[in-house]
């Protein structure tokens, strides 16, 4: 297809303004907060603390490193949802400039997400310490730690793209999505482990990427599990058609925001 | 025979008005469900066929409405035509609105290299024109001030002493010319004019019928989104003149 390689060359030209714009995302983030870029390491810290003192007498006599498995989902879920609210607004907060230069749209959408993919990566450190300081036993399967990372970043960009070009036309998108987080962030079995969930509701978990995404993390660094080919296909095959089915949609819709913004 | 640079062919841009405002999923799923989504359409601009060649300085006229703006946007690619195809040669510098993408926390520094992104250019060429972008805007040490402390006027000549230092092939003038205390306006006329002067193709839109007399030598007019003439500058400018002075 003649537009595959039309989209790469386009995002190759506009890498420069890419960069400024992720650039500005992260220096913004921090600038007037005394903590700055600590806030990124000490939030995901202090979260992970609570949960366990709260939920240790409960869970954490039948998860091994509970404080590293409560981290692991927490801040993969915590990427995936501002990353992709980040995303939903970001065409409407552009609006003055897309009136104004002709600038391809898909970069707010994605810059956004990127912007959020490296303040994510930034705390993963704490993840990494907290693996050290509760004596994870290092395993060779920690190797393919990055896989669910870059399957949760193209899931994201998908979702993103999708969002932002809905969010143009219907404002109540914002309120519907915080509802669809909530359930995302109730079956990503963040601080509890998933086979409490009763047989005729473990569907629920299955269908939700995050999930998924989160246990290929969990069985990489904590449990030291080999790879499962069959679930990484599975995801790997779910966050590119995302992107597609993303990328599409905006793409049809893009040449209309301008009349709605 | 001139070299065409800009192409436009049976160009219309047809807006789309919500009788209601319908933008929740809610409302628009009910709507739909009971045929009441009524559009009302607005062409903006209708069969538009126009060349411009390289080197000629094009000025256009029209009332307010008239669909000038709408014209500009879509030949530097801001607005998709609905019919037609607009097809352009060369570096497009807009100067249609100054400050695109100025961000109020950013500082004059850091948005001149934002703004540049923007526009398009490489931060190679950002940072060798930097010095020349500061002097022309005289801010000096406001530079490093986040342009939220500037005043509008600071804003104006940072917005347009970015926006000069293109190199274009096809220069987009939207009535940008008055920001500024005399002093500041007198070197934008100036900078302005060397542009012109350097040879490229100009698309010059103003209320002042003695500035577009001085800068182009052809007018394009525009009436309720269609082109009503195109011609030698003097001409065109009298006829519009007669036309509205009564």
């Amino acid at each position: 297809m003649g537009s595959f390689s039309s989209f790469f060359d386009n995002i190759l030209k506009h890498r420069y303004l890419m960069y400024e714009l992720v650039v500005r995302d992260i220096k913004l983030k921090y600038r007037r907060s005394v903590l700055g870029l600590f806030w990124s390491l000490l939030q995901p810290l202090f979260l992970m603390i609570v949960l366990v003192l709260i939920f240790s007498n409960l869970f954490g006599r039948d998860i091994p490193h509970f404080a590293v498995y409560i981290l692991a989902g927490k801040l993969m879920y915590d990427f995936f949802a501002t990353s992709t609210k980040a995303a939903m607004r970001s065409i409407r907060n552009s609006a003055a400039l897309i009136r104004k230069v002709s600038v391809p749209k898909w970069i707010f959408p994605v810059s956004s997400v990127l912007s959020n993919f490296v303040t994510f990566l930034i705390s993963l450190v704490i993840l990494a310490i907290t693996m050290i300081v509760s004596r994870v036993p290092p395993s060779i399967t920690m190797l393919y730690f990055a896989l669910p990372l870059i399957y949760i970043f193209i899931f994201s960009i998908g979702v993103g793209l999708l969002l932002s070009a809905l969010s143009v036309f219907f404002r109540d998108i914002e309120h519907l999505y915080d509802i669809v987080l909530l359930i995302v962030m109730y079956t990503t079995a963040i601080f509890y482990p998933a086979d409490i969930v009763p047989e005729r509701f473990q569907f629920v978990l299955q269908i939700n990427p995050i999930f998924q995404f989160v246990t290929v993390l969990r069985d990489s660094i904590i449990f030291g599990q080999p790879l499962d080919v069959r679930l990484n296909a599975i995801c790997l095959a779910v966050s590119v058609l995302t992107l597609v089915i993303g990328s599409v949609f905006f793409h049809r819709k893009k040449d209309q925001f301008i009349f709605h913004i | 025979m001139g070299v065409p640079v800009i192409e436009i062919k049976d160009v219309s841009v047809r807006f789309t008005l919500n009788k209601e405002k319908v933008d929740n999923l809610k409302e628009y799923v009910i709507k739909a469900l009971r045929k009441e989504l009524h559009y009302q359409e607005f062409w903006a601009l209708k069969d538009i066929n126009l060349v411009i060649n390289k080197g000629e300085r094009i000025g256009i006229l029209g009332l307010n409405g008239a669909g000038k703006s709408v014209l500009l946007k879509v030949i530097s690619g801001i607005y998709k035509p609905t019919t037609g195809t607009v097809k352009t040669t060369g570096r497009i510098a807009p100067l249609i609105e100054l400050g695109a993408g100025f961000d109020p926390n950013y500082t004059g520094r850091e948005n001149i290299f934002l703004n540049g992104a923007v526009l398009g250019y490489p931060r190679s060429y950002l940072a060798e024109k930097f010095n020349e972008i500061v002097e022309f805007s005289e801010l000096g040490e406001f530079i490093d001030v986040p342009l939220k402390n500037y005043s509008s006027g600071m804003r104006a000549r940072l917005g347009f002493s970015i926006a000069t230092i293109v190199e274009p092939d096809i220069l987009i003038i939207d009535e940008v010319l008055s920001v500024g205390d005399m002093k500041f306006r007198k070197k934008s006329e100036e900078k302005m004019m060397s542009l012109i002067n350097s040879g490229v193709t100009v698309l010059f839109v103003s209320h002042s019928l003695e500035q577009v007399k001085r800068v182009c030598d052809k007018a394009v007019w525009l009436e309720k989104g269609r082109i009503k003439k195109i011609g030698d500058i003097q001409e065109i400018c009298s006829e519009y003149e007669a036309k509205y002075k009564e």
